[in-house]
């Protein structure tokens, strides 16, 4: 009664055992057994997110953990100890690495820029230690010197991507914060106060309102322009000038026979004189039309002008804020959204 | 241990018991010597049982003093208490066997515990003892699958199995039909002829005690003390205490309510 | 005579009822110190003359509250897990961290619900066993019995219970845990589509060795809670059948509290190392 069902008993215990010791295994005792290299580097600025535990990745992969933190007060350092797994790191011809196979890999590595930073696990603020180069892109290496008294393979550290993104940030914060703020609304308030006055002053509103009367009748100028110099017009004043210039010539001959006929002296002087006056006016009608001409250019011009930006007409012409780059961005922007409509 | 034959076997020296606050039994004294049966006697409630708990060391009592061969049971240490208590043996009112173990093994019990014999010899040794009760052929079963009466005898081999030369018995008949009760008298008087043992029997069975008891003492739930003391034969004649004869002529109905 | 409604008596009553239950619960403690102390002595003398520990009893109770539990535990921790799976899942999803499902389920687990689930089970199926069973030997004077046989109770009855169970419910909980972190990982298979070898590689890196052995000590104290009062209670219990019933019931009572207790003194110190 009292009696134990051995069988049972004995496969329970049995069981139970090599499950914990599978467990164990499982959960990491076998690490115990895996030859590790210790490694460590320093910090100078905050490691916070990184505790004993934490893994440390070569691009990624997880090659160890974080053994030990210490804090060197007076040197104002954080000394990362680590253990990397040998058993991860392969060498050329793929086979397993040794100890001091990989201690040399790494030192040969750290040559070309290998250093270790801390990056983000994801959203809980936890870090890991990320083993990679250093490049172009993300060049704040701060090369500290190996602290001494610390055993194993040193790796310098370096700012991660985030810590140098903070950095300008707060580069730029105190960019701001030295601007003069106090001063710069001080002269925009005085600034804003001459204008104030100025605008305030009559002679303003006056200008203002002659500018408009003069744009009024420069409008109704450019209209009657544009009505009197259509090309037809200029064609039928140049049709105009020329049959003048022929009835002229008629004339012209028309005298010189009579003047051949009279051959009065006096005639031939006034004769003289009229066609100096006339080769004058010829001049004078040339100079006109040119002017004409230009007066013409420019008011088109103007027109143009005006019809972009009318407030230049008040405040003068002001500088193009969008580039011909933004506004290619801006018209594919809006091709894109209008194909994602359709 | 000094067990010279003059030192009385049990020595009780103003006993003084009770639980919490009130006090069953005031200011008992008495001596067993050694051989015999001695009887403790008293209607219910009186104290029979509690004196008998005393007198083997399982209760304190609040003053007084319990001798056991000259050495007082209530101010040993732990370890000599232990060794006196294996020094007799206890019967108790249903057998007390531990349901979990057979009868050979109840009976083995104490045996494996302080015996320094081999395993083989135990056993004889306990299958004799269990002959003895007139048990044999039941080893092998449970208490649970036993008779009363069958239980009381089987706690008493298993009580006599370190072959101590003092027995206390509780209740011997209670619980038994007249004839079993008779039987297991029969028992104790041949036990006490083979083993020559100090037999203490509490009991409130008169049949049991003048076939049995040599000597008895009689508590009493007023007094709170013994009233009696002889053997019961000549307490019945020659008692002047009108309770103690009523009781020993049956006649106890008018004191035990 | 006293007016019937004396309310300076009853509140004196009050008073004093507050008061014996206080005295009530600090005498207990104290006779539980006591007997601790007693098992300590045993249990020191178990170790030095193993001989001593009687082995059949030992191994009946292995049996008893080892084998006999293993499917109730391994239903129980299942559950368990899978339940903690459920409402982390629901939780996790939220945030797009359902990966997280497999450190949580196997961290708690590891951590706190495995050795608490087995502790309740072991509470309720050996504990009151031994409350029951010890009481009813003190009304049979079985235990009177064994002191006058010289044989001290606590050893011949306590220890192969303690034993069996120290060394049975770390065991159990073994179980449990690998169950437990089982359950979790149907969740996360099934509701949360993760692949089994992503929520494995998770859950192992989530529990460290230290973690896992923490745990089973755990459990190792909670055999010790359940096994001293389970038995002192059955000591304690009052010399009829009612008292054996609550002998029975106060030991499941005493026992979740105290191991509630102890879980969390256990888990404080954990944290202060780390864990």
């Amino acid at each position: 009664m009292i009696e134990a069902n051995k069988f049972k008993l004995g496969l329970f215990v049995i069981v139970a055992f090599l499950l914990m010791i599978a467990s164990l295994f499982v959960f990491g005792l076998s690490e115990m057994f895996k030859k590790k290299l210790p490694a460590f580097s320093v910090f100078k600025t905050s490691i916070q997110g990184l505790s004993v535990g934490s893994p440390v990745k070569y691009r990624g992969v997880p090659v160890g953990k974080v053994s030990r933190i210490v804090v060197r007060g007076e040197e104002e350092l954080i000394i990362v100890h680590m253990e990397l797994e040998v058993s991860v790191f392969n060498s050329k011809d793929d086979v397993q690495m040794n100890i001091e196979a990989l201690h040399k890999m790494l030192e040969a590595q750290m040559k070309r820029g290998l250093t270790c930073g801390l990056e983000y696990v994801g959203i809980t603020g936890m870090k890991y230690v990320e083993l990679d180069y250093v490049t172009e892109d993300n060049n704040h290496f701060e090369n500290l010197p190996r602290p001494p008294g610390v055993e194993g393979c040193y790796i310098p550290s370096r700012q991660s991507m985030f810590q140098s993104i903070v950095k300008l940030i707060n580069q730029s914060l105190n960019n701001i914060a030295s601007i003069n703020m106090p001063e710069i609304s001080k002269e925009i308030s005085s600034v804003l106060k001459h204008s104030n006055d100025i605008l305030s002053n009559p002679n303003i509103n006056r200008t203002i309102e002659h500018l408009e009367r003069v744009s009024n009748r420069l409008d109704q100028s450019l209209e009657s322009v544009n009505k009197t110099l259509t090309p037809k017009k200029i064609d039928e004043l140049l049709n105009l000038v020329s049959s003048d210039l022929r009835n002229f010539n008629a004339l012209i001959n028309q005298v010189k026979t009579e003047i051949e006929q009279a051959k009065l002296a006096k005639t031939s002087e006034a004769f003289r004189n009229s066609l100096g006056s006339v080769s004058e006016t010829k001049l004078a009608i040339i100079n006109t039309l040119s002017r004409l001409d230009q007066t013409l250019d420019s008011i088109t011009e103007l027109a143009n002008s005006i019809d972009d930006d009318p407030s230049s007409l008040l405040r003068g012409k002001q500088q193009r804020r969008i580039t011909d780059g933004d506004d290619q961005i801006k018209s594919s922007y809006l091709k894109s959204a209008e194909n994602a409509v359709k | 241990m000094s067990t010279t034959d003059d030192v009385p076997i049990i020595d009780v020296r103003n006993l003084i018991v009770g639980y919490g606050d009130n006090v069953v039994l005031k200011n008992v004294s008495f001596v067993v010597d050694k051989g015999g049966i001695f009887a403790v006697l008293g209607g219910s409630g009186c104290g029979k049982s509690t004196l008998l708990k005393h007198l083997i060391g399982l209760y304190r009592p609040f003053s007084g003093d319990v001798l056991i061969r000259g050495k007082s049971i209530v101010r040993s240490a732990q370890s000599d208490k232990d060794a006196m208590m294996r020094s007799f043996g206890v019967t108790y009112q249903n057998g007390a066997l531990f349901g979990a173990l057979t009868l050979l093994e109840n009976v083995l019990l104490p045996l494996e515990e302080f015996s320094s014999l081999h395993h083989e010899e135990r056993v004889l040794k306990a299958k004799e003892k269990l002959r003895l009760v007139e048990l044999d052929g039941f080893e092998s079963y449970y208490p649970a699958e036993l008779s009363g009466g069958m239980r009381k005898r089987a706690g008493l081999a298993r009580a006599m199995a370190l072959e101590p030369d003092l027995l206390f018995f509780d209740e011997p008949s209670a619980g038994l039909d007249p004839i079993t009760s008779a039987e297991l008298d029969k028992l104790i008087l041949r036990l006490k002829k083979d083993t020559g043992a100090t037999f203490v029997i509490v009991t409130h069975e008169l049949d049991s005690i003048f076939a049995i008891a040599d000597r008895c003492i009689m508590l009493d739930k007023q007094t709170r003390g013994i009233v009696a003391d002889g053997n019961p034969r000549e307490l019945l004649e020659k008692s002047d205490n009108p309770w103690v004869k009523s009781f020993l002529s049956r006649n106890n109905l008018r004191y035990c309510n | 005579m006293p007016m019937p409604f004396d309310l300076d008596q009853r509140i004196e009553d009050r008073i004093e009822e507050v008061g014996s239950f206080a005295k009530h619960i600090i005498d207990d403690l104290i006779r539980m110190v006591i007997f601790t102390g007693e098992l300590s002595r045993i249990v020191w003398e178990s170790i030095t003359h193993p001989r001593r520990v009687r082995r059949r009893e030992t191994l009946y109770y292995m049996d008893m509250c080892g084998t006999d539990a293993v499917p109730i535990v391994v239903m129980i921790c299942l559950l368990m897990g899978i339940i903690l799976g459920f409402q982390g899942a629901m939780q996790l999803q939220k945030y797009g961290g359902d990966i997280f499902i497999a450190d949580f389920v196997s961290l708690v687990i590891i951590k706190e619900m495995g050795p608490l689930m087995v502790a309740m089970i072991c509470t309720g199926r050996a504990g009151s066993a031994f409350a029951a069973e010890i009481g009813t030997m003190k009304v049979g004077e079985e235990i009177d019995a064994l002191r006058t046989m010289g044989l001290n109770p606590v050893r011949f009855l306590v220890m192969p219970k303690l034993m069996a169970m120290l060394l049975v419910m770390p065991l159990l909980t073994v179980f449990g845990d690998i169950v437990g972190i089982f359950g979790g990982m149907i969740i996360a298979v099934i509701k949360l589509n993760l692949p089994i070898v992503v929520y494995y590689n998770r859950a192992m890196g989530a529990i460290t060795p230290l973690a896992f052995m923490l745990g089973l000590f755990k459990s190792f104290v909670f055999a010790f809670i359940i096994t001293v009062i389970g038995c002192r209670r059955g000591f304690s219990a009052g010399n009829d059948a009612m008292g054996v019933g609550r002998a029975a019931t106060s030991t499941v009572v005493s026992s979740i509290f105290w191991i509630v207790i102890a879980d969390f003194v256990l888990t404080f110190f954990y944290s202060m190392i780390g864990e």
